[in-house]
């Protein structure tokens, strides 16, 4: 009886796992004619590891689900297509958001996309995509194009909302440099400047924007920590006491001005910049 | 009395209490580093050296390649590839002759190991073009090929990176993690990889992850314990190190990432603590430390960012090759590469002494040299 049981459970588990992998978004042959799937493989978990080794503690930093891997064929051509499933919008938007660099061009098809040379990327719902062609020819370039055509159109879900700060006209045009960190790998790879800030903090999520305003560098973020206590250590840190009724604090250290505002106990907005508190001053006061 | 003493009991376990919590708050606001686990590096430190032991015969000295043409349409060109190992050889030893150069690192009796870095696909591993120069050039030196094994930890990721017998015909090529008639487990549900792992030498270390069913196969086995392939303990006499040129996060992966990574099982609970320690300390063990005679890093392509993971946007060509025995004084050089060019293609914007801790606690090892200052660096141009 007991082996029936477990057999069932078994038989059960396999279907649920069989119908997640069949509920994968992913590419037919019979959506790009002449197109042939030589390679198809899912990683679940920490299981991508087994296909990225060390890459993937980034993926896991900003939670990771599920990959499915493709290789096509196409015309002779091979190409590899990613689906990254993060555990939320803001984590694949995450993912994208400190592995495009620079964009040849943007497509109109989701708000998040880099086309570049030899790969195609893109963040929409809870997908981070990438397309990965082989030699760069005007050829492959154009089939990723249809590839992520027709990916995006099966993939699930809304686009990320980027926060009302950023909104600001000032931010107009550069609004696609907008990176989006939960972790320490993830400061390493986009904003290393900042990581001695963070080291020894978890739990935190920022969103950043640099912005050239009168020619000068602001680096403006909305940052979110775990506790109060860590908002209290984030800010002694950079040489700013605070006090429970503060809501706007700044600093100047060594050149750097820094204001911050409070928006909760948890959660500020922060904006620094390479030059003196005057000129910061009159800058923020056009972002609050 | 009795109440008396009942109070005074009870005012000392609150007092205890008190300095308790007063402690962790304090240690929460001051919120110091959580001190780093322990590991087995002592043990380590107990085994003689001997004559090849890192930094082997060239402390300090590194020799860098530069060819301005050594690619074509985004492919390497061997003959350029062998020309450019072929001056680093020559440059290194101060041979005149390139048999006699490979020969202070080698005999044809040896049986040598490449270490190569297949992890990130074809386009951003180790080249077959200068691992086939490689493997000429010990041919020339009177290297059976019979006698060269190439090697990582993933066998398929070896043949995925183009380590095939159509590339390298006559030569053994195997990983630690390999499957077995298309499974990676025997008939009693058993890794093959354990076969291939020899528990009479471990990196311990006191943190530990748990792995689930998709992720056991490419960690071998969970728990403190990280043991050492048999390719190194038992496979090879000699191992020739052969990384590429690329980034790991605000750091490099090149030497001795290349070694301590790729020669041990269970390295996922050591990426998040331990990355540092682990790239200096698995090199000290005598089956890296004592066996490693030569390093020679395949700087042609490589990238800046995104690594170790393979990211287009961000793969680049260097076009250089990295030649030397002391492994920390090569990463030292080719850290500054990727540095430089991350800083010049805006991606920091200025050095942080954190990317070099492991080269500081591998010097601190004996095994190189990482203080810039005191490496000699012999660069030449190829036109």
């Amino acid at each position: 009886m007991k082996q029936i049981k477990f057999a069932l459970i078994l038989f059960i588990f396999n279907g649920l796992l069989f119908s997640q992998e069949a509920d994968f978004p992913k590419l037919l042959e019979s959506d790009i004619p002449g197109s042939k799937i030589t390679r198809e493989q899912y990683f679940d978990g920490s299981g991508l590891w087994g296909y990225i080794n060390g890459g993937a503690d980034i993926f896991l930093e900003y939670g990771f689900d599920k990959l499915l891997l493709q290789e096509v064929e196409i015309n002779g051509f091979t190409f590899k297509i990613e689906f990254y499933k993060m555990i939320n919008q803001q984590s694949a938007f995450g993912i994208y958001s400190v592995s495009h660099y620079k964009c040849d061009e943007n497509s109109l098809l989701t708000k998040y996309n880099c086309i570049s040379q030899f790969q195609v990327q893109c963040a929409t719902g809870d997908y981070y995509i990438s397309i990965i062609n082989t030699n760069g020819s005007k050829e492959e370039k154009e089939l990723s194009n249809e590839i992520f055509n027709k990916v995006v159109s099966i993939i699930p879900g809304g686009e990320f909302a980027i926060l009302e700060i950023f909104h600001n006209k000032l931010f107009d045009g550069s609004r696609d440099q907008i990176k989006y960190f939960k972790g320490i790998l993830g400061v390493q790879n986009g904003l290393m400047e900042w990581y001695d800030y963070f080291e020894n903090f978890s739990n935190y999520e920022i969103y950043f924007l640099p912005k050239k305003v009168d020619d000068k560098i602001v680096n403006v973020a909305q940052v979110k920590f775990g506790s109060g206590s860590d908002v209290k250590q984030f800010l002694s840190g950079l040489g700013i006491v605070m006090s429970p009724s503060d809501n706007y604090l700044k600093s100047d250290d060594k050149g750097i001005a820094r204001i911050v505002k409070m928006i909760s106990d948890v959660e500020m907005i922060f904006i620094e910049g390479n030059m003196n508190m005057n000129d910061l001053e009159n800058i923020a006061k056009r972002f609050f | 009395m009795k109440t008396l003493f009942n109070h005074a009991i009870n005012y000392v376990f609150i007092l205890i209490i008190m300095i308790f919590v007063t402690n962790n708050s304090m240690a929460q606001i001051t919120s110091e580093p959580p001190a780093k686990p322990k590991t087995n590096i002592e043990d380590a430190l107990k085994y003689a050296r001997n004559e090849n032991s890192m930094p082997g015969k060239y402390p300090g000295k590194v020799v860098q390649v530069n060819h301005e043409n050594c690619t074509s349409e985004n492919k390497i060109i061997y003959q350029s590839a062998y020309d450019m190992i072929t001056k680093g050889m020559l440059s290194l030893t101060g041979s005149d002759n390139l048999k006699d150069a490979w020969l202070k690192f080698v005999s044809p009796k040896d049986r040598i190991g490449l270490k190569v870095n297949p992890v990130a696909g074809v386009q951003l591993s180790t080249s077959v073009e200068v691992t086939q120069a490689i493997v000429k050039q010990l041919e020339e030196a009177g290297v059976q090929r019979s006698n060269i094994i190439i090697w990582d930890r993933r066998e398929e990721q070896l043949f995925e990176a183009g380590f095939n017998h159509e590339n390298f015909p006559g030569i053994k090529i195997i990983g630690t993690e390999r499957p077995e008639n298309g499974s990676m487990y025997d008939e009693n549900g058993k890794l093959h990889s354990l076969k291939m792992i020899d528990t009479t030498w471990y990196y311990w270390a006191d943190c530990e992850d748990k792995y689930d069913s998709a992720t056991i196969p490419y960690m071998v086995n969970e728990g403190k314990y990280s043991y050492f392939t048999k390719i190194v303990t038992e496979m090879v006499d000699k191992i020739i190190n052969v990384p590429i040129l690329k980034n790991a996060g605000s750091s490099v992966t090149l030497c001795l990432k290349n070694l301590a990574y790729g020669s041990v099982t269970n390295t996922g609970r050591l990426h998040r603590q331990l990355w540092a320690e682990t790239c200096a300390e698995v090199n000290a063990f005598p089956p890296l430390r004592d066996k490693v005679v030569l390093n020679i890093v395949d700087g042609i392509k490589g990238c800046f960012n995104g690594g170790p993971g393979a990211n287009p946007q961000f793969f680049c060509e260097y076009k250089t090759i990295l030649v030397g025995t002391d492994p920390v004084a090569i990463d030292r050089i080719g850290y500054d590469i990727v540095i430089n060019k991350r800083i010049a293609e805006g991606v920091q914007k200025e050095d942080n002494a954190r990317g070099r801790i492991f080269m500081e606690l591998a010097q601190n090892l004996n095994l190189g040299i990482a203080d810039i200052d005191k490496i000699s660096l012999t660069k030449i141009e190829i036109k």
